[in-house]
């Protein structure tokens, strides 16, 4: 009998914890305020962990809280005491890099360690090593093959965790200290200020020519169609990239890749029209040009993005569903502007999106709005199924 | 100070081994990341710089491989005479895993990526059990930081004294596709304009592709303190330079503790490194704004919208804190001002009135001068 590998999906806030969690994600991974790799991200506070836990474990899904900074000595003096804290509210995992921190987590803790991709390792006696400093889980660099992973796994005795979709670091993880250098930002400890993404004017030696690319900027990886590699490989989890990104992302790849999973499980194959249609929600979220990188064999020259940065995305979020009253109306947040006559498209937590055109839009004080304005509370017409952190979006203009 | 350098050919060596050096890395193509000799090259060489009895000869094998290149790798080097060499140098914790089970010399350790606490250095050193010679540390140590793990660690230190600062390492090759040229070994160099730096320097060779900072790390200048510091060995690395110019200005820098001579004959310009400070998270505080980051004690939730002078509504986010009408509120704006009110009364998203709300509901009430959207509301102790 086929088991499932655990679709794990990136949660940079409270909120998109929660989409994850509904849209169907097995677990999700957390920052605190310290220790990751996100600075620049909202992270959770103590509360904000709890919370997300506790509703996490209602809905059977788990949490793992990266710690995976390569810390300094006086980042770890604080270390125990979060450590304390996140076994208390029972977060399920740690995800770390640093060997320090590594040691720090079992001195002060009994908390389960998966050894994040930022220690990138890459072979079963580098797994094997990292099984001797009692990690439970690796989450393997993003250059590791899915049948590699597997004997990995067999070798070492470990769990695995490979990435299937997000953007990636073009370097090792771990092994590229451009910002540190050259910003003053040290990226091991969340300071990445995405170097890899600039315009270069490059002269090679012997070519006397100058060219100008975007040569060390890597595609997206897209891993829905090996779904049954990863399964037959027995991969223990699927990492999707993205703390960064948005509520709709969050909820678009929980959602694709829960079906994709559950879809192969009982049929034992992806042969079916659907899967054009999650690549096309897969489409319809922020994304570089897709490559399934090195999943199958090493990343060549067509896993290059040599494109300026910009956002490739289909559709956009326009609200999340914070209330519903049946029969009468969806309170929702807004995201970006929309009018009454728009027609507006609800997401559920399962199956096919459901249209609606906008009768009304109206402020929470009941009087109309031509035009809604992004970070603001309207009503709009109720819609059949839609429940609280449900997104609604509409194609791109 | 002891010295190693890394030398490619005999010529190098006799110019290093003339200016006091004893200890050499040699550099295989298939287990150095810049390896330019066959293996057989590499252990002919051990060998004969080893006619020198004086001389330790280690072998430099800090190139990163996924499993099925390692499995070939291991494979090939079945034939590979490591007899030859003093000690080993090893980065990846599967290599290291390796030499500990397969080989019996002494390890040094290449730390240099990330290790930047004691703890984590004292657990990798207690794997290698007595089998580590050496621990080279990250060249973004800062010295009072080396002092005192010298303190609490008996291997010796090593730092890189002088040479390219390696900035990013992908096993894919990124030059390839912009040239026609089909040999194994490219270089160049690139800018951005969109970073504040410009010639940085590029290597694709059969181990992916290398970035490297565009000057260069120069510790000769801080060479007492760096000593001081408790580091035992100085990495000359040339690698990259021409050595048998080059060589020479560095040992005289260092025995005359002057280093003109040498910056003027560098062909880059140097980077004094992180010895004396590092200060790489001094930015991240401006990174996020604090004046919105949640504080945990009281907090209720977020003011979700505004209808300036009328109404707002607030998103109820913690479990254990309920509002009721009666109770004061502390709201806390993302421009950094700070609101207090007591709340008269509340209502429902229908308009209705009702008493109190608990975490998940969305709550109503009149607008409090000042407030704007992404507030954080706390309940106040006192009224
Ligand atoms: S600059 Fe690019 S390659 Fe370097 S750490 Fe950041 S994302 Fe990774």
């Amino acid at each position: 009998m086929r088991t499932a590998s655990e679709i794990l999906a990136p949660a940079g806030n409270l909120e998109k914890l929660k989409v994850a969690v509904l849209y169907g994600a097995d677990a999700v991974y957390i920052g605190g305020q310290k220790y990751g790799l996100r600075e620049a991200s909202e992270n959770f506070t103590y509360d904000e962990i709890r919370e997300g836990v506790e509703f996490a474990h209602q809905h059977q899904s788990k949490v793992f809280v990266v710690l995976n900074g390569f810390l300094h000595d006086s980042d770890l003096e604080t270390l125990p005491e979060f450590l304390s804290f996140l076994e208390n509210v029972g977060v399920d995992a740690v995800i770390v890099s640093d060997l320090g921190v590594i040691a720090t987590v079992r001195k002060f803790s009994n908390l389960e360690i998966h050894l994040s991709t930022q220690a990138s390792c890459l072979n079963v006696e580098a797994a094997k090593f990292w099984k001797d400093q009692g990690v439970k889980r690796v989450v393997l660099g993003r250059e590791v093959s899915i049948p590699e992973a597997a004997l990995i796994k067999r070798e070492s005795g470990l769990e695995v965790e490979l990435f299937i979709h997000g953007s990636m670091c073009m370097a090792y993880s771990g092994n590229c200290v451009i910002s540190n250098y050259t910003q003053g930002r040290d990226s091991n400890r969340g300071g990445c200020a995405h170097s890899c993404r600039f315009g270069y004017e490059i002269e090679l030696n012997d070519d006397q020519k100058k060219i100008s690319a975007y040569f060390m900027s890597s595609k997206d990886l897209e891993g829905i169609r090996l779904i049954p590699d990863f399964v037959e490989a027995n991969i223990d989890s699927l990492k999707v990239e993205g703390r960064m990104k948005s509520a709709h992302y969050a909820g678009t790849v929980s959602k694709v890749y829960r079906e994709a999973m559950d879809f192969y499980i009982e049929h034992g194959h992806l042969l079916t029209d659907k899967i054009y249609e999650w690549e096309k929600e897969l489409r319809k979220i922020s994304h570089r040009e897709y490559t399934q990188a090195s999943l199958l064999t090493p990343a060549g020259a067509d896993s290059i993005y040599d494109e300026r940065e910009h956002e490739d995305k289909e559709y956009q979020v326009v609200g999340v569903v914070q209330e519903t009253v049946p029969g009468e109306f969806c309170l929702i947040e807004v995201r970006a502007a929309f009018c009454p006559g728009d027609t507006l498209e609800l997401m559920p937590w399962k199956g096919d999106c459901v249209d609606k055109e906008l009768d009304f839009v109206r402020d929470f004080a009941d009087r109309p709005v031509p035009k809604s304005r992004p970070g603001t509370l309207v009503k709009i017409p109720w819609m059949q199924g839609a429940e609280p952190y449900n997104l609604i979006r509409r194609k791109c203009p | 100070m002891k010295y190693i350098t890394p030398v490619f050919d005999v010529h190098q060596f006799n110019l290093a081994y003339q200016e006091g050096v004893r200890e050499f890395l040699i550099a295989p193509t298939k287990l150095s990341r810049f390896g330019k000799l066959e293996l057989r090259e590499a252990s002919d060489f051990a060998l004969s710089i080893k006619e020198k009895n004086d001389v330790t000869v280690v072998l430099e094998w800090d190139a990163l491989y996924c499993q099925n290149k390692f499995s070939q790798l291991i494979n090939e080097l079945k034939s590979f005479n490591f007899e030859v060499f003093d000690e080993i140098r090893v980065q990846d914790p599967g290599v290291f895993g390796w030499v500990l089970k397969n080989l019996n010399q002494p390890i040094q350790l290449n730390l240099e990526t990330g290790n930047h606490n004691l703890e984590a250095i004292k657990n990798w050193a207690s794997y290698g059990k007595k089998r580590i010679s050496r621990l080279i540390l990250s060249p973004e140590l800062p010295g009072n930081i080396i002092t005192e793990y010298r303190k609490n660690l008996d291997v010796p230190f090593e730092l890189m004294g002088i040479g390219r600062i390696l900035l990013f390492y992908t096993p894919r090759e990124l030059l390839s596709p912009l040239s026609n040229d089909k040999r194994e070994v490219l270089e160049g160099s690139a800018s951005s304009e969109e970073s504040p730096h410009s010639g940085f320097q590029l290597l694709q060779n059969e181990h992916g592709t290398f970035m490297f900072n565009p000057k260069d790390q120069s510790l000769l200048d801080q060479i007492d303190a760096v000593e001081m510091a408790g580091v035992a060995h100085l990495r000359l690395d040339l690698r990259f330079h021409d050595y048998q110019s080059l060589f020479p200005f560095v040992m005289s820098a260092l025995q005359s503790g002057k280093t003109d001579d040498l910056k003027s004959n560098w062909p880059v310009k140097f980077f004094a490194g992180f010895f004396r400070v590092n200060k790489t998270d001094a930015l991240f505080k401006k990174l996020k704004n604090r004046k919105i980051v949640r504080q945990d004690q009281n907090y209720l939730g977020v003011v979700l919208d505004v209808i300036k002078k009328e109404t707002m509504g607030i998103k109820l986010k913690t479990r254990e804190l309920g509002l009721s009408a009666g109770d004061t509120i502390e709201i806390h704006t993302p421009e950094g001002r700070v609101k207090k009110q007591k709340i008269d009364q509340l209502f429902n998203s229908k308009g209705e009135s009702i008493s109190n709300a608990t975490a998940g509901q969305i709550v109503f009430m009149k607008h409090i001068g000042g407030v704007s959207i992404r507030s954080s509301v706390y309940k106040s102790q006192q009224a």
